[in-house]
């Protein structure tokens, strides 16, 4: 241990750290687009609500919101195997990459913030809207999709904007499942030479760098949506 | 034709229609005026079911409605009929003022997004608007706004319009080129027109037959001629009296 900071090995590690890059963005992608549409559909259901579903939806979110991430991965990671077996599937499980259960799990754990995050802004758009394209002969159904989730959309942009960034963010906890992403990378190689500084500096520069770039394109995209209304 | 027999609706424990009556013949225009709070807005809402009324019975051609069954097929035949235009305007702002008359050509008619354009163009084009087709609603005076909801309504081909206080929400300077416009639509279309409006002169001018609501109930109702200048109910001739403090109305 020559130096305080080995600014050396800060350098070289980059491109091995940078290499989880691609398996935590593919997270985000994943686990944004799943939880929108469990998000999307749990907010409908509070809004129309169909008795026994409405109750299941409520109590899922209350669950996501009231439990840690990390608790919520475990339970996936540990949890389906044990679902593959009560349906004598239990010889499929090993063939499961670990990759599955965090899918899984970041996808409900999003679901269930953006189910609150949608319904807001459903509810936010005026009454009138929904009366107006009653009033030309549109069903619910139609209103909704043409009308009511556009407006919906444009206006909680940056809600979802922001969401996006702290799943990324979040994606470092897969590293408890070893799916090579950036924080798994780091603890590896961390972990071999215990440049533990050095690598966590790489790791947090990485997350911060893609974390601005995330938001110069939010607000590209608000600045074109914006123009809408 | 339509024909509402003892139309009953409340919120709640506040009761606000207490039995309308009303039968209006094809291409017939008719102003509703009443005091504020009369159940004027709840009432043309029951009409085309934006309000479920609690009593009564609706008929709009051969649709019958009966509380308190309001299947959804009947509903939507009903809107399909019967056209709106709204105190606010309700214009969906994420639209342009062409993709505001277009949109439900294309999703409830089922029309091509060219053939639907093309019909939104034409309408604009009668209210006015030719030169505002690609301005967002944000980017239109409250009277242009308006002339797109009437475009909006005009172009879903509805045989009943119904306008809830059309010109209320718009500055003094407004109001004459939205009421122009209404002019020409209870004039030059076929369509069955119910206007709630203050605008008594206009009322007096384009009305068939005027009806005055009073606590949820038409207290009166006639010719413009009649009912204006010699009103029968007492209730009536207050509401004039403070409405028309001069003597417009010989005629
Ligand atoms: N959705 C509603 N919920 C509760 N009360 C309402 C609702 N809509 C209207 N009202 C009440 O019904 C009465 C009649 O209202 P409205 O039909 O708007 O009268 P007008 O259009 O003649 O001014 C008012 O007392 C109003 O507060
Ligand atoms: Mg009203």
């Amino acid at each position: 241990m020559g130096s305080l900071f080995d600014i050396e090995y800060f350098f070289k590690s980059i491109p091995t750290i940078a290499g989880g890059i691609p398996e935590a963005m593919l997270i985000t992608v994943i686990a944004f687009v799943v939880g929108c549409a469990i998000g999307l559909v749990v907010a409908l259901l509070r809004i129309y609500p169909k008795r026994g579903l409405t109750r299941l939806a409520i109590i899922y979110v209350s669950f996501i919101r009231g439990t840690p991430l990390l608790v919520q991965i475990f339970l996936a990671y540990y949890g389906v195997p044990l679902i593959f077996i009560f349906f004598k599937a239990g010889h499929y499980v090993s063939g499961i990459s670990a990759i599955w259960f965090i899918y899984i799990s970041f996808s409900l754990n999003v679901g269930g913030y953006m189910s609150e995050t949608i319904r807001a802004a459903i509810v936010a758009i005026p009454k009138g809207q929904m009366e107006a394209a009653y009033s030309v002969g549109m069903t619910t159904t139609k209103a909704m999709v043409k009308i009511i989730l556009p407006q919906a959309f444009y206006s909680t942009l940056p809600n979802l904007g922001n969401q996006f960034i702290m799943l990324l963010k979040n994606t470092s906890l897969a590293f408890v499942t070893s799916v090579p992403e950036i924080m798994a990378e780091a603890k590896i190689i961390a972990g071999r030479t215990s440049k533990f500084f050095e690598v966590y500096i790489v790791a947090a520069l990485l997350y911060w760098a893609i974390c601005l770039v995330l938001e110069q394109i939010l607000k590209r995209l608000e600045a074109h949506y914006g123009l809408k209304r | 034709m339509i024909k509402v027999t003892d139309l009953k609706k409340s919120f709640g424990d506040l009761e606000v229609l207490m039995g309308v009556n009303l039968t209006l013949s094809m291409g017939e225009t008719v102003s509703i005026i009443g005091p504020s709070g009369s159940g004027k807005s709840t009432f043309i809402r029951c009409l085309n079911l934006l309000e479920k009324p609690n009593a009564g019975r609706i008929e709009i051609d051969d649709i019958v409605i009966e509380p308190p069954n309001f299947p959804a097929k009947i509903v939507q035949q009903v809107r399909l009929k019967v056209g709106m235009v709204f105190q606010s305007f309700n214009l969906f702002p994420h639209y342009t003022a062409l993709e505001n008359v277009a949109v439900g050509l294309m999703t409830v008619k089922g029309f091509s997004k060219s053939h639907a354009r093309s019909l939104a163009a034409e309408y604009l084009e009668k209210v006015g608007l030719a030169d505002k087709l690609s301005n967002y609603p944000a980017h239109l005076s409250g009277g242009q706004q308006q002339r797109v909801a009437i475009a909006r309504t005009l172009a879903m081909s509805p045989t009943i319009i119904l306008m809830d206080e059309p010109t209320s929400a718009l500055d003094p300077e407004l109001v004459h080129e939205v009421l122009s416009v209404i002019r020409e639509v209870v004039t030059e279309h076929t369509v069955t027109s119910i206007i709630v409006t203050h605008e008594l002169n206009f009322a007096k001018e384009i009305s068939d037959r005027v009806f005055f609501m009073d606590k949820g109930v038409f207290v009166e109702a006639g010719p413009p001629s009649e009912l204006f200048v010699r009103p029968t109910k007492d209730r009536t001739k207050a509401f004039l009296a403070k409405f028309l403090p001069n003597d417009d109305f010989t005629i």
